[in-house]
């Protein structure tokens, strides 16, 4: 009987999987079921333990009735009557029990050998501590390892639009997160832990129900400033939890080294239908920008600067905008006072409608829900759609065979200027440095006004309301999800899955640069760009397939051993086809390619395939839910490893990767001794190591390989591109991990410290290639890093009156990031990175990312002090420039300490660390009544942030406006002031990159307040509704000069704390319904 | 419990063992191609790898042209030149300048070792086995290369066998340095065998003839090899109908003006041009498809100039139309450089109008570098002749040699001892100039200088007379002769193939030859009149003529 079971099934799964290699492993791990099949035993359950019980309101000390009683990992279970009292037999004297009870949290309590207990249970008002939190291997409720874990309730009334925006605001000690810009659904870089990477991709990984996410970390857009991210596919309402993990991960080994982030969306859990709708709709303001001059102060500037450039008097007259003759009749179009920001800023309005229903019968559960999110930006004509719907579904065919299926599609379409400091085609930027002084439209030859827009002005720089007016660009993105989970019960310890997954996700960009309303630019060997149009279409598809084999028992009273054995497969294929042409001659004719000149023409792409396979093996035991042992191992290839690696083992002509961890934990709170300690009552301590890997290698490093060249139209050659390094790895991080949870005082009191000490090694380093292989340079590991650190977490039950609740907590994260060792490259270990015009030291010794460069003591104020300091710098041609008055006083000290006079770049030194000492939030619950007012501040202290875009206001060298700081600019002799003077072309390099640009970037941020009703409806029909209102970043506590502290310009270690002038979060307002059916 | 664990060791073991027994960890890629798949059976698979190695010469074809002329007398740096070009010119060339990187050069090695490693010569089509014109033409760029290189860099690493992992590239470094004289010996041989393959050529490019490549080989070997360069060159000019022509049409001179005529441009300028029927060869440069010319903007922007000396050099000739139609100057000078206000440009570079040039050149920008139409000219025809000239002359021949500047070799000029003295016409190969292909060929100067210098017996023109002035002047010995004609040809050389990238190395050529530093220290020096005595210094030792690796 069996046996035929097992061949139907067996038939079943040589037609479901196609994968040739599958079919062994999993016919193999089926013949061996069935030999343990046979094995098994029953678990005979000895009650040796009778407890009784009272459970009861926390404030009110009321008793509960119908409150469940369960015992962790078991099935015993009995309910409270109405007097609250409860009994029970359990196996185990230091059995753990859990309460749980409608409208109040689950609360767990350990027995610690008494015979009677009185059980407080707080209302579900309050966070839950005892929440089960979704682990690699599924649900888990005692664990080895520190994770923190949020679920979709803590969401429901979140105007966030991607899973990364929530983690920053519900996470925000767990993960230094940082948001990109104040564009809707750009997200956040995250750091796990610091820097776990140099070079590599330092992003955590993300597991979207269960399927690893390419989270594209090095694909470029197109658009300046925008960062196309695959977060933004899934709808934050359909998100059922979040958790991020810290350690413990080895069982992804070679992808888990910066952490991994579990996001599981919602499934059908009971068969009572319920459908959920949510409404949201908001505003956002405009943002801050750094001020300008007005329309007078840049005349003036201008006016002055003229003086500096040396121009001839001819050349001078040649300036319209220095005439003041109102009779001329150009006069007016050089007399306004245009606010440029009103010009492209606008009040964004968002809206977002998404229905959601489940339920079903004992063959089938399902989840499906539809979604729709409209954003209008801040920046006209910069917006954005997404339509997603999602299905997931349980379908239970036999008590032998489950089967889950999970469809998710997005459609995302936006529209977009460029962003950031751009001084050709960014709107925003333009607003900052366009001359007050003109106007959007042109003037009639008479002196009126039209609604004719203006053209690029004779200061070279373009029309930024013509941009958003008439240009906007675009960005589409489908994406596509199908997964097939069968299930196979083998027996009662026995369970074989395996997850079968197909992702799609395709992005099209499409670019054009105006000829006119843009001023033309020089490109570097090629020649003037006029107008240009770019386009590029992105492609990434991924095969997955998760299979496990997953054994529980419970054996000898007290033992408890979960394992879960299995084998992963991803097959990633990502394709860029990219295409730019500039000059066709006109705006009308723009068609790619016939329509540009041959000259420009730029064509380009990648195929990258990407194979990788691990075997994994988790197990989990425990000693009577006292002492918790969780081991992991996982043995990883790549098609990216090389085949002889010094950090694997070889075989069958591959290289193997080998990551083992193992966490313990000790409930001491269980122990006898305890019952004594009656203000602790839960007291577990933790302890972990494991090896974990980062395997972001350049695809096709191992191969020696030649890539095609092209003649303009005529012809391809192929050249070598690249030589094998058959040794490149993956960097290994290893981490050590202590930590100790907390609940104290009746559970009021909740606390968690980590404290973490990891060791990158084998850092990925681009290295040069010995010349004669005729090429440039090559991947290759060395170097080690460190990542010490804590986090510490603690909430307050504060309040706990009949209506009056206030919960408070808060959370810290300190790393201490410090590059051990680097690998010797020319002569030298320490190298700078050119970042924005600023400068990244790479040293050991040092954190990643210090900002490296002059250390400034003000500006000369007369002649005498510049003369008596007596510095210069040494042109190009060997003459020397000295130093005047108005001209920055730059520190003379050489590395090496001595003053030479000269300013060059031996006088560089580190001057800003973009590291925050602290980071972390600060959360506050008061609720009254039906009322609930949440309140959340996130904050960084102590990270020093490099303002590229003030350090591109206060130049002083050219004609686009500056910040009103320049007002206080040196102009004459004896003046006593911080900024330098204006001087055409700055040939005393006074704007170069120096502490004038960094700043202390600490902050202190309400990021949200929301206040939310739960309306009281009486109605068979609705059984819930509610609704709330919130706003977000209303107040920021920050010295930063910028308009905006928080911000990040790219996702690598290397570009942190720099302000690229991305357009700022600003105040917004939202409103929002929920409706429960 | 055992049992168990048995299992679970068996199941790992078997998933393992179906990953080793498939690829399923292989990729591939619709972009890249790997090494192994690529093997050249046929001339369509073989003319990828071809056009890629073109690709790679293009690389250095702009840094051959500026480290040849820069470090040279006749192309100066201007005010508005970048820092990498005063490098150049001040000879403190540092590792990272862009036109100095020897991996470049190791590039167009490694692709050449490639082909030649792979491609399949026995393949036969129309009874012609016509992969032998491909691997020929590899082998010439290949030693052309390698000479590069241990002429910029003083020696070279030598391997043939293609670099094809991290360890071959660690093991090749490891290889012992060889001087241009033992790498002249590896090169002779590998070459000959294909001197007289007929050469495939690619696109706009035009092949390096084994013939050049060896002539130069031996020149640089000096003593003892100087018949077999000019045997070599003469080779060449015979299979391959190179002459000097002569375009008196172009231009006329009138009342000692030029006077405008569009023959002026389509004539005599286009004897530089990169079109023109006296290029030899020439690496095609094209811009678009994100791929740069540096040459051309950089001379666009003025980065770089004519210097005082080379404008001198041609304000010191006269041009005669007729002896008593003269104006100053050489009219190569016309053909060489340019007022940047006498050209119109588009955004690309190309030359969109050009006007006469003005005899005032402000802001002069190199003409050739223009009219070679993103195309870098390594060898042409006065090139050929003046090797030619400078290997008879070393023979002993410094009449004949210096009939090449004056006269034109043709039979008539064999034929008049006036000329060619009875005691220098022999009878090897090279001195047979019989073939009715050589019976236009005129002087080099001739062209330069005009009709003036027209020798006798030349039928096309009747006007004028020889510039008796132009001689070999009365030298105490025959010792002498030759090193005065030997200065002849160098100034001639200067004139004629200014800014073609060639100078410096001449110039070392010539000072090796003399065991005489000082040789080329004077001469590069005059460029510097502000630093002269420093760099003077600098170039009397001859480990300062190369660039760090």
């Amino acid at each position: 009987m069996r046996m035929k079971k097992l061949k139907n099934i067996l038939r079943m799964n040589g037609t479901l999987f196609c994968f040739k290699n599958y079919c062994s492993i999993l016919v193999c791990m089926l013949l061996i079921s069935a030999n343990i099949m046979n094995a098994e035993t029953k678990g005979n359950e000895k009650v040796n333990k009778f407890v009784k019980g009272l459970v009861r309101d926390a404030h009110t000390k009321q008793p509960i009735n119908a409150a469940q009683i369960t015992v962790l990992n078991n099935s015993i279970s009995a309910t409270t009557n109405e007097k609250g009292i409860f009994s029970l037999n359990v196996s185990s004297e230091k059995e753990i029990l859990v309460i749980s009870a409608y409208d109040y949290n689950v609360r767990q309590i350990s027995i610690q050998s008494k015979d009677s207990l009185v059980i407080d249970l707080y209302s579900d008002i309050f966070s839950n501590y005892y929440e089960k939190v979704d682990m690699l291997t599924g649900l888990s409720n005692n664990l080895t390892m520190v994770s923190s874990g949020k679920n979709a309730n803590d969401f429901s009334k979140s105007q966030s639009v991607t899973a990364d925006e929530l983690i920053q605001s519900e996470l925000g000690g767990d993960v230094r997160a940082i948001s990109r810009s104040g564009v809707a659904g750009m997200g956040a870089s995250l750091f796990i832990r610091g820097f776990n990477s140099l070079n590599s991709n330092a992003q955590p990984l993300f597991v979207v129900d269960g399927v690893l996410m390419n989270n594209l970390y090095d694909v470029k857009s197109i658009h300046g400033g925008f960062f196309s991210n695959p977060l933004n596919d899934i709808d934050v309402s359909d998100i059922e939890s979040i958790t991020v993990l810290k350690d413990g991960v080895s069982i992804y080994g070679s992808k888990a080294a910066n952490g991994v982030v579990l996001i599981n969306t919602k499934r059908g859990k009971g068969m009572v239908t319920k459908i959920n709708a949510n409404i949201l709709t908001g505003i956002t303001s405009q943002p801050n920008s750094i001020p300008v001059m007005n329309a007078d102060q840049f005349r003036t500037y201008a006016s002055d600067l003229i003086g500096t450039s040396g121009l001839t008097n001819d050349q001078v007259a040649n300036f319209s905008f220095l005439q003041d003759d109102p009779s001329k009749p150009t006069y007016n179009t050089y007399h306004n006072n245009t606010k440029w920001a009103n010009e492209i800023y606008q009040t964004g309005v968002t809206k977002s409608y998404s229905i959601n229903a489940k339920g079903g019968d004992e063959k089938a559960l399902y989840y499906f829900s539809l979604g729709y999110t409209g954003i209008s930006g801040v920046v006209k004509s910069n917006d954005m759609q997404r339509i997603n719907a999602r299905f997931n579904a349980d379908f239970n065919m036999s008590k032998l065979f489950s089967m889950g299926l999970n469809i998710g599609f997005t459609n995302i379409d936006r529209s977009i200027t460029d962003d950031g400091v751009n001084p050709y085609t960014s709107p925003t930027w333009l607003s900052a440095i366009k001359a007050p002084f003109l106007s959007a439209y042109n003037y009639t030859s008479t002196g009126a006004n039209t609604s004719e827009l203006a053209y690029s002005d004779e200061l070279g720089i373009g029309n930024p309301r013509a941009i958003v007016d008439k240009y906007s660009n675009s960005v589409r993105q489908h994406s596509f999800n199908i997964s097939w989970i069968p299930t196979f019960h083998l027996s009662p310890n026995f369970t074989l899955s395996s997850q079968l997954d197909y992702n799609l996700n395709k992005t099209t960009e499409d670019y054009y640069s105006p000829m006119f309303y843009v001023a033309k630019r020089m490109i570097d060997g090629i020649g003037y760009s006029q107008n240009s149009h770019t386009n590029q279409v992105m492609r990434n598809m991924a095969i997955f397939d998760d299979t496990r084999l997953k054994y529980t028992k419970q054996f000898a009273k007290y033992n408890q051993i979960n394992a879960v054995l299995g084998v992963r497969y991803l097959n990633n294929y990502y394709e860029s086809d990219y295409i730019e042409g500039h000059n066709s001659g006109s705006n009308s004719s723009t068609n790619l390619p016939g329509s540009f000149a041959s000259a420009f023409f730029k064509v380009n792409g990648v195929n990258n395939f990407t194979n990788s396979l691990s075997n994994y093996l988790n197990v989990d035991y425990s000693y009577d839910n006292r002492y918790l042992l969780s081991v992991a191992t996982s043995v990883d290839g790549s098609s990216r490893f090389g085949s002889e690696t010094k950090g694997g083992f070889s075989m069958f002509g591959k290289s193997w990767g080998v990551f083992p961890s193992a966490n313990a934990a000790w409930l001491v709170s269980s122990e006898k001794f305890m019952r004594y300690v009656d203000f602790i009552n839960h007291l577990k301590v933790r302890l972990g190591y494991g090896i974990t890997g980062n395997d972001n290698i350049e695809d096709y490093a191992t191969h020696t390989y030649f890539s095609t060249l092209r003649q303009e139209t005529y012809a391809n050659g192929i050249v070598l591109s690249n030589i094998a390094n058959p040794q490149i790895q993956w960097e290994t991080t290893y981490r050590k991990n202590a930590g100790i949870d907390l609940g104290l005082l009746n559970d009021r009191i909740s606390l968690s410290f980590d404290y973490f000490s990891g060791i990158t090694k084998d850092l990925l380093t681009l290295k040069s290639q010995p010349y004669v292989s005729g090429l440039g340079v090559y991947w290759s590991n060395g170097g080690e890093l460190s990542n010490n650190g804590y986090e510490f977490s603690a909430n307050f039950k504060l309040l706990n009156l009949k209506s009056l609740k206030w919960e408070f907590g808060f959370s810290v994260g300190h790393y201490e990031n410090k590059i051990l060792s680097l690998p010797l490259i020319n002569g030298s270990t320490d190298y700078t990175t050119s970042v924005y015009g600023g400068e990244v030291l790479t040293a050991v010794g040092q954190p990643a990312g210090m900002f490296y460069g002059y250390k400034t003591n003000g500006v000369y104020a007369t002649e005498a002090d510049a003369a008596s300091a007596n510095l210069y710098i040494l042109n190009q041609n060997g003459s020397k420039s000295y130093f005047k008055a108005g001209d920055v006083r730059f520190v003379d000290g050489d590395k090496n300490g001595i003053k030479d006079g000269v300013i060059d770049a031996n006088d560089k030194q580190i001057i800003g660390n973009p590291n925050p000492k602290l980071y972390g939030n600060i959360t506050s619950k008061l609720s009254y009544k039906k009322l609930t007012l949440s309140t959340l501040f996130t904050y960084s202290y102590g990270n020093d942030v490099y303002n590229f875009q003030r350090s591109q206001l206060e130049t002083g060298s050219d004609y686009s406006n500056q910040s009103t700081a320049m007002l206080s600019r040196w102009t004459a002799e004896g003046q006593h002031t911080t900024q330098p003077k204006a001087v055409y072309g700055d040939p005393m390099g006074n704007a170069r990159f120096s502490d004038r640009w960094i700043e202390d970037g600490s902050y202190l941020r309400l990021k949200t307040v929301t206040l939310s009703y739960t309306v009281p409806i009486k109605s068979n029909f609705i059984e819930g509704f509610s609704v709330w209102i919130s706003a977000n970043n209303l107040v920021t506590f920050t010295k930063y000069l910028g308009p905006d502290p928080e911000f990040s310009a790219q996702n690598s270690v290397l570009f942190q704390g720099v302000d690229v002038g991305l357009v700022p979060t600003s105040k917004s307002y939202y409103v929002g319904l929920k409706l429960n059916l | 419990m055992k049992k168990i664990f048995n299992i679970l060791v068996v199941v790992v073991l078997i998933s393992f063992i179906s990953v080793g027994c498939s690829d399923i960890l292989d990729v591939k890629s619709n972009r890249i191609t790997y090494e192994n798949d690529y093997r050249m059976s046929s001339p369509n698979d073989t003319v990828y790898a071809m056009e890629g190695i073109w690709n790679q010469l293009r690389n250095i074809a702009d840094s051959y042209v500026l480290l040849g002329e820069l470090r040279g007398e006749l192309l100066d740096v201007t005010e508005n030149s970048n820092m990498n070009l005063r490098e150049i010119s001040n000879f403190e060339i540092s590792k990272d300048n862009p036109y100095a990187q020897i991996k470049d050069y190791y590039s167009v090695i490694n692709n050449c070792n490639y082909v030649i490693q792979h491609i399949d010569t026995s393949y036969t089509t129309h009874g012609q086995r016509v992969m032998r014109g491909f691997l020929a033409s590899v082998k010439s760029i290949r030693a052309w290369t390698y000479m590069q290189i241990a002429l910029n860099f003083g020696s070279v690493k030598y391997y043939v066998q293609p670099i094809l992992t991290e360890a071959d590239a660690e093991a090749v470094n490891n290889y012992p340095d060889i001087s241009m004289n033992e790498l002249s010996d590896l090169l002779i041989a590998d070459l000959i065998p294909w001197e007289n393959e007929t050469l495939s050529q690619f696109l706009w490019s035009k092949s390096f003839p084994v013939h050049f490549v060896l002539g130069d080989l031996y020149l640089w070997k000096g003593e003892g090899y100087y018949d077999k360069a000019a045997t070599e060159y003469h080779a060449l000019m015979v299979s391959d109908r190179y002459g000097i022509d002569f375009y008196q049409s172009a231009w006329a001179i009138k009342n000692k003006v030029i006077s405008v005529s569009s023959g002026f441009t389509t004539d005599w300028i286009k004897s530089f041009t990169a079109s023109y029927g006296e290029t030899i060869t020439k690496i095609y440069c094209p811009k678009g498809f994100g791929r740069q010319f540096n040459l051309d903007s950089l001379n666009y922007n003025n980065q770089f100039g004519p210097s005082a000396v080379s404008i001198k050099n041609w304000d010191t000739q006269i041009y005669h139309n007729t002896p008593l139609d003269w104006i100053p100057g050489d009219l190569r000078k016309f053909g060489s450089m340019i007022s940047k206000n006498d050209v119109s440009i588009d955004n690309s570079g190309n030359i969109t109008s050009y006007i006469y040039p003005t005899s005032t050149f402000s802001k002069p920008i190199i003409l050739k570098y223009l009219i070679y139409d993103q195309n870098v000219l390594v060898y042409r025809s006065s090139l050929l002749y003046l090797r030619y000239a400078e290997a008879v002359n070393r023979l002993g021949k410094p009449n004949l040699a210096f009939a090449v500047l004056k006269n034109g070799l043709r039979s008539a000029t064999m034929n008049t001892p006036s000329i060619v003295p009875l005691n220098e016409r022999t009878t090897e190969k090279y001195m047979d100039f019989s073939d009715r292909q050589f019976d236009y060929n005129v002087g080099i100067r001739w062209r330069g200088l005009g009709p003036k210098l027209k020798d006798p017996g030349f039928s096309v023109l009747t006007l004028g007379d020889c510039d008796s002035t132009f001689v070999i002047k009365q030298q105490a010995n025959l010792n002498d002769s030759i090193l005065y004609v030997e200065d002849m040809i160098q100034k001639e050389l200067a004139l004629e193939t200014a800014f073609e990238g060639n100078r410096f190395h001449d110039l070392m050529r010539f000072a090796i030859r003399r065991s005489n530093p000082d040789y080329l220290a004077e001469i590069v020096s005059e460029k510097h009149p502000a630093n002269k005595a420093v760099i003077r210094e600098k170039l009397t030792h001859p480990e300062n003529w190369y660039l760090k690796k």
